[in-house]
């Protein structure tokens, strides 16, 4: 699954750091997110929606 | 990692050094007791597997740790026990092999744990080590 995390990150000039205390997870976490070698939980992925105020569909790209 | 987590980490971390150091001191108590004192079977017995318990609430120490981290630490720590169980798992089975043709050191599998340990530790490094830098 694709997503645009590290872009919606950088428009917001929020670290890593700042992205994961917003949404209650470790740095590594969301880097491991912005890598693709994590795929969110649901929960998580509406967390991330929230925090940037986009629909989920707008963040993460379904690719087979 | 944020500043909730860095505190949850901190705390485990001093919990996880006291339960070592217990389990240091429970050890030592049973090798001078049993070593100093003209013990009945049962009492020996007791005093030797009696490091276990302090390692027992470790356990559930870590467990409860693991409970508390996110989902991604969480999948990096079960791959790593995998990795962890499987590994020594597959060396001592090797071994146990070897040992049935061969001629080789016996080996006390009170190290089968720290060994778990051990290799638990490398693998967690090697997953998360490339987390590690900010892009």
């Amino acid at each position: 699954m694709k997503n645009k995390l590290r872009v919606l990150r950088a428009e917001n000039a929020w670290s890593q750091a700042t992205l994961g205390e917003k949404l209650g997870v470790s740095r590594q976490a969301v880097n491991a997110i912005e890598t693709g070698k994590h795929d969110p939980s649901l929960t998580l992925a509406f967390a991330i929606a929230e925090t940037f105020e986009q629909p989920i569909e707008s963040i993460f790209l379904y690719k087979k | 990692m944020s500043k909730a987590l860095e505190k949850q980490e901190k705390k485990f971390l001093v919990k996880f050094i006291l339960h070592i150091i217990v389990f240091l001191i429970v050890l030592a108590l049973s090798v001078v007791l049993n070593e100093t004192n003209d013990l009945s079977i049962f009492t020996t017995g007791i005093l030797a597997i009696s490091p276990v318990l302090p390692i027992i609430f470790l356990l559930r120490l870590i467990v409860n740790h693991y409970r508390s981290l996110d989902e991604y630490i969480q999948r990096v720590m079960g791959e790593s026990l995998l990795w962890a169980v499987g590994v020594v798992g597959c060396s001592a089975m090797a071994y146990g092999l070897l040992s049935k043709m061969v001629d080789v050191p016996s080996f006390s599998p009170a190290f089968m744990l720290p060994a778990i340990a051990f290799v638990f530790g490398i693998a967690q490094y090697i997953q998360i080590g490339g987390d590690n830098h900010e892009e």
